[in-house]
């Protein structure tokens, strides 16, 4: 499976069902157990029974995205956000409304048109989606009160080959490198948890880690890169710097030594890594902290995170990949705390 | 009893957070042998059990038992009391009769004619007092006491109900009317209908709740924002449509269409409510608990909610009753949740 297939599929919180299918038709072989829990989490476990330290990688299937809230008598769609999206990267980008991914376009009248200054932010209860339907009741046929809408975003790689602009890097960079862990053959029990329902709260992640219960906990995630002209200096990571890894965020006190164990795989893999910096975000490394989980996150730095359109470094995936292959070599030398 | 009787019933108990067991004994009382066996559990919850065949399959619903109150939060001299507000709009207060300890007493106003020209003064919170009367002086009720809403229960017209605390009563009324409706039948699931405790500070009761049972599906009720004319034209649901079938994350695919399929077979309007979020309801956190519960969310739409004059369409809390006891009598959705699909291992 390519990094590409993960990003076109459309999965807001809760409707998780294409990307899941994706995973479990390219599931490696020597899986020992795949297990759909009742929230629609996938659990996949490779080694079960064997000695060593039960790992458990979390990266979360669900992206950010908006909800057909109502209609307009013209026969607009209105809508609201499904996750965190601001509405103010929305007004002229193209998405795909409902199961069938009707073509959509966000409207904005032309600023020809608008009397005074433009609003610097057009809030949500004035943005709408235009289906091409006649009329209020066609509307509601072609996209019912509820449909999921997603961003209608090519998957692009930039001239040179390291750049690559897609939607849902959050969080379809960490399925595919926890995909990527999987097809390796590990002496200890490695378990999968791609989860649902991140961006609504960290909600999947709670469920999958009961069912696991696992010794070591590491989240595969996107984060925030701050390294744009509008963005404040010292804050974030840096697009081409390496993965990074997390000392402290609004949702978890990174495990010290697990967070050191992955700096030295990092080292030792000859790989460049950055540390995120400044405290913003939070990622299922908090929820799995808060049920008392040893726990830790890789995340990608990616530009333009819950936009239509992010972007990443294949480099970085690439490096974030050999981090994580050396660290779970080593795992066994991973301390315990106490 | 109708849906009008019960509203009636449900609403002239008083049930702030952390005091809801009059009402949970009232609600025990009206329904008798409708329920097979009833029990208060550690958080408050009232539990109602239908029993049905063992290996049955466990559904759930719940509605709250609390309603939002104000709060007695220090004394003044001369029979006053200061008041906190938490989740009300101070602007409904001013000049309000309400209830304190079983005692009418009166939120005070300065009248305009003292106002020396500022006759709008917006009072917040820490401006409001309680007035008890003058011979309240001596026996102020204890800090902390709650203070109740002195609204008449009543019907408006002929098809809107106008009472403090429906939020949730209009759901406990629904679940109620459905009760009834099943009394004596013999069921294909096994049925706890949970009266929860604390929902208005925190959802309380149904964090505890989540750590005692694991249903096969839950069906949470509650109210939800109404349409209404200061919001100018919204998505709202309508007051007098239908309970609104909630969509979104808290509800998986599978139970909004089992809710609307088996509304459609019973003739029963609903509509939908969409919720990309957090739905505000105990539903958010039932849907984690233990290994996953597959929720569904249906709501009863109300106008004014938290203000002293909440009001629904009785309409709308007699067809929720029937649509909740039709689905009691229907087999869950075969894909509860994703199946809890093993898939292989």
């Amino acid at each position: 499976m390519e990094l590409k297939d993960l990003c076109l599929a459309r999965g807001t919180s809760g409707r998780e069902e294409q990307v899941r299918a994706l995973l479990l038709a390219d599931l490696p072989p020597d899986v020992t157990s795949a297990d759909v829990d009742r929230l629609g989490n996938l659990i996949v476990t490779q080694g079960q029974g064997r000695p060593g330290p039960r790992v458990m990688l979390l990266a979360h299937m669900d992206e950010v995205g908006l909800m057909v809230a109502g209609h307009t008598p013209e026969g607009y769609l209105k809508i609201r956000p499904w996750g965190g999206v601001l509405p103010s990267v929305l007004p002229g980008k193209s998405v795909h409304v409902g199961p069938d991914a009707l073509a959509g376009a966000i409207g904005r009248a032309p600023h020809h048109l608008r009397r005074g200054k433009a609003p610097a932010e057009t809030p949500f209860e004035e943005l709408y989606v235009d289906i091409g339907a006649e009329g209020e009741k066609a509307a509601r046929e072609a996209a019912p009160v509820g449909e999921m809408i997603t961003f209608a975003t090519s998957y692009a790689v930039a001239p040179g080959g390291l750049t690559a602009m897609a939607k849902a890097f959050d969080d379809r960079a960490g399925v595919y490198l926890a995909l990527e862990l999987l097809r390796h053959s590990w002496d200890f029990p490695l378990h999968v948890g791609f989860t649902v329902q991140e961006e609504v709260g960290l909600r999947g992640a709670q469920v999958a880690l009961r069912a696991v219960r696992p010794d070591l906990v590491i989240v595969l995630e996107a984060t925030a890169a701050a390294d744009t002209p509008d963005a404040p200096a010292g804050h974030g990571t840096a697009v081409g710097g390496g993965p990074a890894l997390t000392a402290l965020d609004r949702a978890t006190l990174a495990d010290e030594e697990l967070r050191r164990a992955l700096a030295r795989a990092g080292d030792s893999a000859g790989v460049p890594w950055q540390w995120r910096r400044g405290i913003g975000g939070g990622n299922e490394a908090g929820a799995a902290w808060l049920q008392g989980y040893r726990a830790a996150a890789v995340s990608l730095p990616c530009r333009y995170l819950h936009a239509p359109t992010s972007l990443i470094s294949l480099q970085d995936l690439g490096a974030a990949q050999s981090l994580l292959l050396r660290f779970l070599e080593n795992v066994r030398e991973v301390r315990p705390n106490v | 009893m109708t849906a009008a009787q019960w509203l009636q019933a449900l609403t002239c108990v008083h049930a702030a957070s952390g005091h809801e067991q009059t009402l949970q004994d009232e609600l025990c009382r009206l329904l008798g042998d409708a329920v097979d066996r009833s029990e208060r559990d550690a958080a408050g919850n009232l539990l109602l059990w239908r029993d049905g065949p063992p290996d049955a399959p466990l559904l759930l619903f719940t509605a709250h038992a609390d309603q939002v109150a104000l709060w007695v939060s220090a004394h003044l001299p001369g029979g006053f009391v200061r008041l906190a507000a938490p989740a009300i709009d101070v602007a409904c207060l001013p000049g309000l009769p309400v209830v304190v300890a079983g005692r009418l007493a009166l939120v005070g106003m300065l009248p305009p004619h003292l106002r020396h020209g500022a006759v709008d003064v917006k009072e917040g919170e820490q401006d409001l007092y309680i007035d008890l009367g003058p011979e309240a002086a001596d026996s102020l009720p204890p800090v902390g006491t709650p203070v109740y809403f002195a609204t008449e229960p009543g019907r408006l017209g002929a098809d809107r109900f106008r009472a403090a605390g429906l939020d949730d009563r209009a759901s406990v009324a629904a679940i109620a009317l459905a009760l009834q409706r099943l009394r004596g039948e013999s069921l294909p699931v096994r049925l706890l209908a949970a009266i929860t405790a604390q929902e208005e500070t925190g959802r309380g009761g149904a964090a505890y709740l989540c750590r005692t049972v694991q249903p096969d599906a839950a069906v949470v009720l509650d109210v939800t924002f109404a349409r209404q004319p200061e919001l100018g034209p919204t998505d709202l649901p309508w007051l007098g449509a239908g309970a609104a079938v909630g969509i979104g994350p808290n509800v998986p695919p599978a139970l909004h269409r089992w809710l609307e399929e088996v509304a459609a077979r019973q003739g029963i309007a609903c509509q939908r409510e969409p919720l990309p979020g957090d739905s505000g309801t105990d539903g958010w956190r039932l849907q984690l608990a233990g290994f996953g519960v597959p929720t569904a969310l249906l709501s009863i739409p109300l106008t004014s909610m938290h203000s002293p004059q909440e009001v629904v369409s009785i309409a709308d809390v007699d067809s929720c009753g029937r649509l909740l006891a039709a689905l009691a009598r229907s087999p869950l959705p075969a894909a509860a949740g994703d199946g809890g699909a093993k898939l292989w291992s």
